[in-house]
C-alpha cells in the first residue's frame, strides 16, 4: 500500500479505535516509516542496521543475489510487507526449492498475523504502528512473495482491469521508471522482464508494479504459481477489509476485545464512515490525491491537523540520545519493534525448515550467538525485568 | 478447462518459438557446413567438381532448399504461436508438423548410423543429435497441444 492508506488511513482507523489525535499521528506515523525504514537512513542515524523495514531500489540494485544476500533481502520484506500465508502449505509434483519459495506466498489472516499481533501487545504506540502496517500489506499484496522469484512472483500479458461499468480493459505494463503511471489509459510502469530466477526485479510485486497498491483497482491475473488458473484481485473490497481489521486490531490493543481472533473486522463500528471511506477507496485516483482525501477524512474525525509525513521529524532525538537512552526515543522504540518482528518471523520460517530467511538462534539454548543487533531484544528484556 | 486450455495455448506459443528458433539454427548448421566443407562436398560428388558454374548451381539449389525448409518452420512456429493466442489456425501446418517430424525420425537414425560407422567426429554426431532429438520433441509437443487445445475449444463452444 501507498502513503495515502499506511500514513493517513491508519490514523483514521486509529481516531475510530478511540486513540487521540497524538497517539493517532504516532501510529501512523510508524506505519508509514516501515515504508521508509532503510539501511541508508539508519546508517545516517547510526541505529542498527537489521533494523531496516524496507530497500530503497539504489539499495536493491546493490544487493547481493547470492545466498546470503538473498535471505536478508527476504527477512526484510516478509517480516514487514508480504507476511507468509502458510508456512506449512503442501504442493505436490515439486522441488524443494519451488515449495519453500510458495510456502512464502502472503495472504491476510494467517497464523503469523497472529503472532504479529501478539507480539505488539502490551507494547508501544510504535509498535501497534508497524504492525498496522504489517496487516494493512497482507491485503494489498496478498499472491505474492517477500522474496526474488520469477516462478512466483511474475505475471504475463493476462492482466486485466475488471471496470465498474462490467467491461474489461487490458493492463500495460511499461519500463518508465520514475514517470508515473496513467491510471486513466491503464499505463503502469513494472519491473523489466528477467529470466534469473533470484534477481531484484522479481521481488514481491514488482512484475505488477504499484497495481496491487492502488485501492481503486479490479483486475484478472495469472500469477505463476497459480498453475494457469487465473485469480481476481478485488482491491476496493480488501482495502475495506484491511481498515476494518486494523480498526479491530487497535482495540483489541486497547483492552475493548478480550482476544484477538483472525479474520474479525469492526464493520459495525465502521459502518457510519462506510460511504466516506468507500468513496475515496473506489476514486479513481493518483496516490497524492487520494492522500489528501483520507487526510481530509483523518481531521474531520479528529478535529485536528494532521502533520504531513517527514522522515525527518524524530530523527535528531534519537542521535543526540545518549547510548543507554535511544531506546527510550520515539524512533528507538520503533526501532526495538522491528528488530523483534523480525526476529519472530525469521525464527517461524526456519523452524518451517525453511532455509529462504537464514537461520534463527535461540538464545536460551545457544547463547548470545548470531547477529548482535538483535541482543539489543534480549538487554532490553532483562532492562525491563530488572527490579 | 480455461485452466486447461490456458496450458496447452501457452505452451503452443513456447513450442512455436521454439521451433522457430531450432529451425533457424538448422540453417545455421547447415551454411557453416557448406561453407567450411567446400573441398569435401566436391570429393563427395562421383564426378569431381571443377566446373564453377555447377558449384554456383549446386549452391543455389542449397539455398533454395535451405531457404524452404526455413519458411516452412516459421510457418510451422508461427501458426502456432498465433494460435496459441488464441487465433484459430487451419490443418496445413499440422500437416507440414507431421512431415517434420517423419522427416526427423529418417534422419536421426540415419545420423547414429553414420557415426557408428566412423564416418562423423563423435562431438559434432552428439552435438548434431541433441539438437535434432530437440527439434523432434518440440515438434511432437507442438503437436500434442494443438490437439488438445482445438479439443478443448471445440468442448467449450459446445458447451457454450
Amino acid at each position: 500500500m501507498n502513503t495515502d492508506f499506511h500514513y493517513y488511513a491508519t490514523y483514521c482507523a486509529a481516531q475510530l479505535a478511540g486513540y487521540s489525535h497524538e497517539e493517532s499521528v504516532t501510529i501512523g506515523y510508524c506505519a508509514e516509516l516501515t515504508d521508509n525504514c532503510t539501511k541508508t537512513f539508519l546508517r545516517k542515524i547510526k541505529a542498527p542496521l537489521q533494523a531496516a523495514t524496507s530497500q530503497l531500489k539504489m539499495e536493491m540494485m546493490d544487493a547481493r543475489t547470492d545466498f546470503i544476500g538473498l535471505q536478508d533481502i527476504t527477512r526484510t520484506w516478509a517480516s514487514f510487507h508480504f507476511l507468509p500465508y502458510n508456512l506449512y502449505a503442501k504442493k505436490p509434483h515439486c522441488s524443494r526449492a519451488y515449495l519453500n519459495k510458495y510456502r512464502l506466498i502472503c495472504g491476510p489472516n494467517s497464523p503469523l498475523l497472529a503472532e504479529t499481533v501478539n507480539l505488539a501487545n502490551n507494547k508501544s504506540l510504535q509498535a501497534v504502528g508497524m504492525c498496522m502496517h504489517v496487516v494493512a500489506d497482507t491485503w494489498a499484496h496478498r499472491y505474492f512473495v517477500g522474496t526474488t522469484s520469477l516462478v512466483i512472483n511474475n505475471s504475463n500479458d493476462s492482466f486485466v482491469e475488471l471496470m465498474p461499468n462490467g467491461k474489461e480493459r487490458p493492463i500495460t505494463f511499461v519500463h518508465t521508471p520514475g514517470k508515473p503511471d496513467d491510471v486513466e489509459n491503464a499505463l503502469y510502469t513494472a519491473t523489466l522482464f528477467q529470466t534469473n530466477e533470484n534477481s531484484v526485479m522479481n521481488l514481491g510485486h514488482g512484475r505488477a508494479g504499484y497495481v496491487p497498491d492502488y485501492s481503486f483497482i479490479r483486475y484478472r491475473y495469472m500469477p505463476a504459481w497459480a498453475d494457469y488458473e487465473e485469480v481476481v484481485k478485488d482491491n476496493p473490497s480488501d482495502f475495506y477489509h484491511a481498515f476494518c481489521q486494523m480498526v479491530y486490531v487497535m482495540r483489541f490493543f486497547r483492552g475493548e476485545h478480550a482476544s484477538f481472533e483472525l479474520d474479525r473486522y469492526d464493520t459495525d463500528l465502521v459502518a457510519p464512515w462506510r460511504d466516506e471511506i468507500m468513496a475515496i477507496i473506489t476514486e479513481r485516483q493518483n496516490e497524492d490525491d487520494a492522500c489528501l482525501d483520507w487526510k481530509a477524512l483523518g481531521e474531520k474525525l479528529s478535529g485536528e491537523e494532521i502533520p504531513d509525513f517527514s522522515l525527518e521529524t524524530h530523527q535528531r532525538e534519537y542521535i543526540d540520545a545518549a547510548p543507554g537512552e535511544k531506546n527510550d526515543t520515539f524512533l528507538g522504540k520503533y526501532i526495538l519493534a522491528t528488530l523483534a518482528q523480525k526476529s519472530m518471523v525469521t525464527n517461524r520460517i526456519y523452524r518451517s525448515g525453511n532455509p529462504l530467511a537464514g537461520r534463527s538462534v535461540s538464545y536460551e539454548e545457544n547463547g548470545l550467538k548470531g547477529l548482535r543487533d538483535y541482543w539489543e531484544l534480549v538487554f532490553h528484556a532483562m532492562r525491563e525485568d530488572a527490579p | 478447462m480455461e485452466r486447461l486450455l490456458r496450458r496447452q495455448q501457452d505452451t503452443l506459443v513456447a513450442m512455436g518459438t521454439g521451433v522457430i528458433a531450432f529451425g533457424t539454427w538448422s540453417v545455421a548448421r547447415s551454411i557453416v557446413y557448406f561453407v567450411t566443407g567446400v573441398r569435401e562436398i566436391q570429393t563427395t560428388f562421383p564426378a569431381r567438381l571443377t566446373d564453377s558454374v555447377a558449384i554456383a548451381v549446386l549452391y543455389a539449389l542449397l539455398v533454395a532448399l535451405l531457404t524452404f525448409d526455413l519458411g516452412l518452420r516459421f510457418y510451422v512456429g508461427l501458426s502456432a504461436r498465433a494460435e496459441g493466442k488464441g487465433k484459430r489456425g487451419g490443418k496445413l501446418y499440422l500437416v507440414i508438423t507431421v512431415l517434420l517430424i517423419a522427416s526427423y525420425l529418417y534422419t536421426i537414425p540415419q545420423d547414429i548410423l553414420v557415426f557408428s560407422r566412423g564416418r562423423e567426429t563423435f562431438l559434432d554426431t552428439i552435438a548434431s543429435l541433441f539438437i535434432d532429438l530437440t527439434s523432434l520433441i518440440t515438434l511432437v509437443w507442438l503437436l500434442i497441444a494443438a490437439i488438445r487445445s482445438r479439443r478443448l475449444t471445440d468442448a467449450e463452444e459446445v458447451r457454450a
